[in-house]
């Protein structure tokens, strides 16, 4: 059993160490050797201020009560953190190029250097902070009382919390505000939380290992246990609250103004967050996989009704093992400890430079009496702002100590600090976000998160009635704050976290739509979202002002301190390459000074402070402004000629097309003149010469003369065939073919034509054959152009054919709904360069039957594209696989049976 | 082919981690997991919830590797020889 005095004299010891670890590594850096302090390994532990006592005892009670809920505490930030490369590092980039000293300063500066923005994001800062830190001071409290009294945590002892806040505000003022630096480093203090880190880590490992190893005895044997069935088994885990709460953890690790401080502010190369990229997920991992062991073993071993919060340290206890037990309350102490000092670190800052310094430059009086030393008031003011953060949490704490509000603070905070977030990731991608846009969208957002999630923890106390809560403020019912518009039924904080970030987002983005931005505003907004295309210097020549060297020293002086401030200016000067020790007051100058100012009081206060003694100053913004704005319009200008001449090109390409085709018609067109004339001079000729006949002998005999007149009419028949066919041409050319289109029966059309062709076929000694065929094709089609594909086609086969025993066969079949008509002959076949070539105009397979030369040429062409206009085909089907020496052509005409036959055709 | 630079190469990589990372933690999938199951005789959704954190902090590691690498082309690093570079690490 320990007693309170081994607790109390181990944990002082601690606390010695962290004192000197923070004296000596804060010691080395100031001597120039900053070694391990730049690593990334410690600037990585020095994130894990994440972890704090909450998730160091809360996370176990957290999967006593609601199983794996407690993982999405850890995996908002790794999936931030697996994201680096857009956020975290355009922040840090962000943070080193413009001196950013806070999350405040940020905002502020993103958006023209606002003081009110930075006001409002300090006041939530320290409103979702203070009952946070009051949550630290609980849980140091009551583990002590745990460990030093035999589990008896029903005694909160006051004045241990009390002693507590004095130490850690003795070690946060004596490390946190020992100078102020042109960059707001604290190489004692992040060493400190360094070490903390491990040792919180160490801990929780220790006592998860022995959950495992000593308590169960092997990692299945833990899920064996009893208890795991409570942990594993909800099943509401998974849904709107696990992405609210993943959403809320992300949003904290970048709003929170300790992370903030760790990972932006104390951010000394881009290298380190490289590393931190995964390290810091290695390292939440690890804390991860403690909680459930202990949880399990915890719910399995130790009474019922015992705290679950307390397992951690209970466990141990449980088991005899008090040096692990000591071990655990070392590891809760630091995550408390280090999560207070940072924020504290943060706030003060916060309060120092966007409240204080602002007030202070603001009323002359105030102003004057300060005239001489601002360093001091500054350093002055941070001190206080940490004593009053930790007397405000110690107050808080005693306020509510013996309720259990406390409890459900660290999701609060998340919530409440989340709402800067649409603002900040707005102002780092978002070139028209406005001053007023983030200004309403997170004071919207902030109050509705206070009347939704804050007040109704308040329930009882002041106005804050029951009444209230049940029927909404003054019987309005869909004002009630935990059903907004009458939303009700679901989890108190996804409620408050949907209703607050759409309202905090909707505003942001409207407002910042409507609302113009001032050329401060427009510039700064360039300056971040082009961070990595436009290097800050610039800014200097953006803004054209003078000022004094003399009044921009004193200046400097008085926020500096006299050696830092001649370093700077000495610098300076060398750089501009002058021979005296004050270099020239050019507005790149100011522009540096400002920038440095900044680092120390944040960016609003500096741009007050350099205005107020820079002389005439002829900010000719929007000439400058001008100046960013034309690098856009570059880039913009030559993007629009390069689209531009790609279309060209493609016009260029198209016209080239077309002027080809043209020819192709034009040669085509000349082509089909001359085969006409070729086709109607050879009728022509022979009437002309049978005429001439008649004429010059009267008296041939009747016979001859009945021959003569025959041919004449043969002719002319042929020659009005092709006439025929050629105006064919034209119309399906012209596209004012008229086709008339009827129901009718496409197997009694085909019947037709074989028979009107039985009576050529057999002048030609050409047998026609029935393959199967089907009795009945309902088509809707133009019936005579049907026949007169069928008939060319059943012509064309018995005219070509040259076989012994020539013979066309003709078969149907009907399939899918398609009705296929088939002929087929025995002649030579048509060779396959030709399969193409006879469907065009004028072309007749087989030149080498002279003597049957009937048409033009023009029927195939004609069939197909008749065809192709009734939804069909006409194909010539590829060379049947019929035994050598039996080559013949098959033809195929493809027709789409009538729509309210498919069905049944399908059948 | 595309001759993307290492920055870009970096950024593609990134940006599929986070949105698979965020995809395959979305309740949905985790309810498709969450059964009575066990693996290895752990519960499934324990050794699913933990494997792909472990899978994205390994994946992490690599990328971020590669983009330290000397050479690796961050073609936006800051120019030397600016006001901050003369910072005094004290």
């Amino acid at each position: 059993m320990l007693s309170a005095d081994v607790v109390l004299a181990t944990a002082l010891a601690y606390v010695a160490l962290l004192f000197v670890v923070a004296f000596v590594s804060d010691r080395r850096a100031r001597s120039g050797r900053v070694g391990l302090a730049h690593s990334p390994l410690v600037y990585t532990l020095s994130i894990s201020v994440y972890c704090t006592s909450w998730t160091f005892y809360g996370a176990v009670g957290s999967a006593a009560r609601s199983g794996l809920e407690f993982v999405t505490i850890y995996l908002g930030p790794t999936l931030v953190f697996v994201g680096w490369w857009f956020v975290l590092r355009k922040l840090v980039r962000i943070g080193r190029v413009h001196r950013i000293s806070s999350v405040a300063d940020l905002v502020s500066s993103r958006y023209g250097k606002s003081t009110t923005l930075a006001v409002l994001v300090t006041v939530i800062a320290v409103i979702a902070s203070t009952p946070y830190i009051a949550l630290q001071l609980k849980a140091v409290t009551i583990s002590f009382s745990v460990v030093g009294s035999a589990g008896n945590e029903a005694v909160i002892d006051v004045s241990t919390a009390f002693w507590v806040a004095a130490g850690m505000a003795a070690f946060t003022i004596l490390f946190g505000t020992r100078n102020i630096d042109a960059n707001e480093r604290h190489h004692g203090v992040v060493a400190a939380i360094a070490l903390e880190a491990l040792v919180k880590l160490v801990a929780l490992l220790a006592v998860g290992a022995f959950a495992v190893y000593g308590v169960a005895g092997g990692l299945d044997a833990v899920f064996a246990m009893p208890g795991a069935q409570v942990v594993i088994d909800p099943d509401h885990v998974f849904g709107p609250r696990w992405m609210t709460m993943t959403f809320l953890a992300g949003a904290a690790i970048l709003c929170l103004p300790r992370q903030f401080q760790v990972t932006v502010v104390e951010n000394a190369d881009e290298g380190q967050l490289r590393t931190a990229s995964w390290l810091f997920p290695l390292y939440l991992f690890l804390m991860g996989c403690s909680i459930l062991p202990i949880a399990i073993a915890g719910l399995t071993l130790l009474p019922a009704g015992s705290n679950p919060d307390m397992f951690v340290l209970t466990l141990p206890m449980a088991q005899g093992q008090d040096a692990l037990a000591l071990l655990a309350f070392i590891g809760g102490f630091s995550s408390a400890t280090s999560m207070v000092i940072v924020a504290c670190i943060a706030l003060s800052i916060m309060v120092s430079n966007h409240i204080v310094i602002p007030v202070v430059l603001r009323l002359p009086v105030l102003s004057e009496a300060v005239s001489g030393d601002m360093k001091r008031l500054l350093l002055i003011s941070r001190r206080i702002s940490i004593a009053l953060l930790l007397l405000l949490g110690f107050g808080y704490f005693v306020a509510s100590a013996q309720s259990d509000a406390l409890a459900a603070m660290g999701l609060i905070a998340f919530a409440g600090v989340a709402q800067i977030l649409p603002a900040m990731v707005g102002g780092l991608y978002w070139r028209s976000a406005s001053k007023a846009g983030a200004a309403a969208g997170m004071f919207a957002g902030f109050v509705v998160w206070m009347y939704t999630l804050v007040l109704p923890n308040f329930e009882g106390v002041w106005f804050i009635t029951t009444g209230l809560m049940l029927d909404g403020p003054w019987g309005i019912g869909w004002l009630r704050p935990q059903a907004l518009f009458g939303v009700e039924g679901g989890d108190p904080l996804v409620h408050s976290v949907f209703w607050s970030m759409t309202v905090n987002v909707v505003l942001f983005v409207v407002v910042s739509l409507f609302r113009e931005q001032n050329t401060l505003e427009r510039l700064q907004g360039t300056l971040f979202v082009d961070v990595f295309r436009n290097p800050t210097e610039s800014e200097g020549r953006f803004i054209t002002r003078s000022a004094t060297v003399d009044d921009l020293y004193i200046m400097t002086q008085r926020i500096l301190g006299a050696d830092e401030a001649q370093r700077v200016f000495a610098e300076f000067a060398r750089r501009q390459g002058g021979a005296s020790d004050m270099p020239r007051p050019d507005a790149e100058f100011i522009a540096h000074l400002e920038r440095l100012l900044a680092g120390g009081i944040g960016a609003a206060s500096a741009r007050v402070m350099i205005s107020q003694v820079v002389t005439g100053e002829t900010i000719s913004l929007d000439e400058l402004i001008r100046l960013v704005d034309e690098t856009q319009q570059v880039i913009e200008y030559s993007q629009r000629l390069e689209a531009q001449s790609r279309e060209l090109q493609e016009t260029a390409k198209a016209l080239q097309d077309a002027n080809e085709r043209l020819r192709m018609l034009d040669a085509q067109k000349d082509d089909f003149l001359s085969q006409v004339s070729h086709e109607v001079r050879t009728p022509m000729a022979s009437i002309r010469s049978f005429s001439e006949i008649l004429l010059d002998n009267p008296d041939i005999d009747s016979e001859r003369a009945r021959k003569y007149l025959k041919i004449i009419q043969d002719e002319t028949l042929r020659l009005s065939r092709l006439l025929d066919e050629i105006l064919d041409v034209s119309h399906l050319d012209s596209g004012q073919f008229a086709l008339r289109l009827e129901d009718v029966d496409g197997a009694r059309i085909l019947e037709h034509a074989v028979e009107t062709c039985r009576g050529m076929a057999a002048a030609s000694g050409v047998a026609i054959d029935y393959g199967p065929c089907v009795d009945a094709a309902p088509v809707r089609v133009d019936g005579d152009r049907l026949a007169q594909i069928f008939m060319n086609v059943l012509s064309n086969a018995i005219k070509y054919n040259t076989s012994e025993t020539p013979t066309v066969t003709v078969s149907s079949r009907i399939d899918g709904g398609i009705y296929y008509a088939y002929v087929d002959d025995n002649g030579p076949g048509i060779p396959a360069e030709d399969r193409e070539r006879i469907f065009a105009k004028f072309a007749r397979g087989r030149e080498l039957t002279p003597g049957h030369r009937t048409g033009a040429g023009l029927g195939l062409s004609i069939s197909r594209s008749i065809a192709r206009m009734l939804g069909g085909d006409l194909e010539l089907l590829p060379e049947p696989g019929r035994g050598a020496g039996r080559g013949g052509a098959r033809f195929r005409i493809r027709l789409p049976l009538r729509a309210e036959n498919l069905a049944a055709a399908g059948d | 082919m595309l001759n993307r630079s290492s920055s870009t190469k970096t950024r593609d990589a990134v940006a599929l981690l986070v949105l698979l990372g965020t995809f395959l933690v979305m309740p949905p999938i985790l309810a498709v997991v969450n059964q009575p199951t066990t693996v290895f005789s752990l519960p499934t959704i324990v050794v699913y919830v933990f494997a792909v954190w472990g899978a994205l902090i390994v994946c992490t590691r690599l990328v971020a590797l590669r983009a330290g690498r000397p050479g690796a082309g961050d073609d936006e690093r800051l120019p030397a020889g600016r006001p901050f570079a003369e910072r005094k690490d004290d």
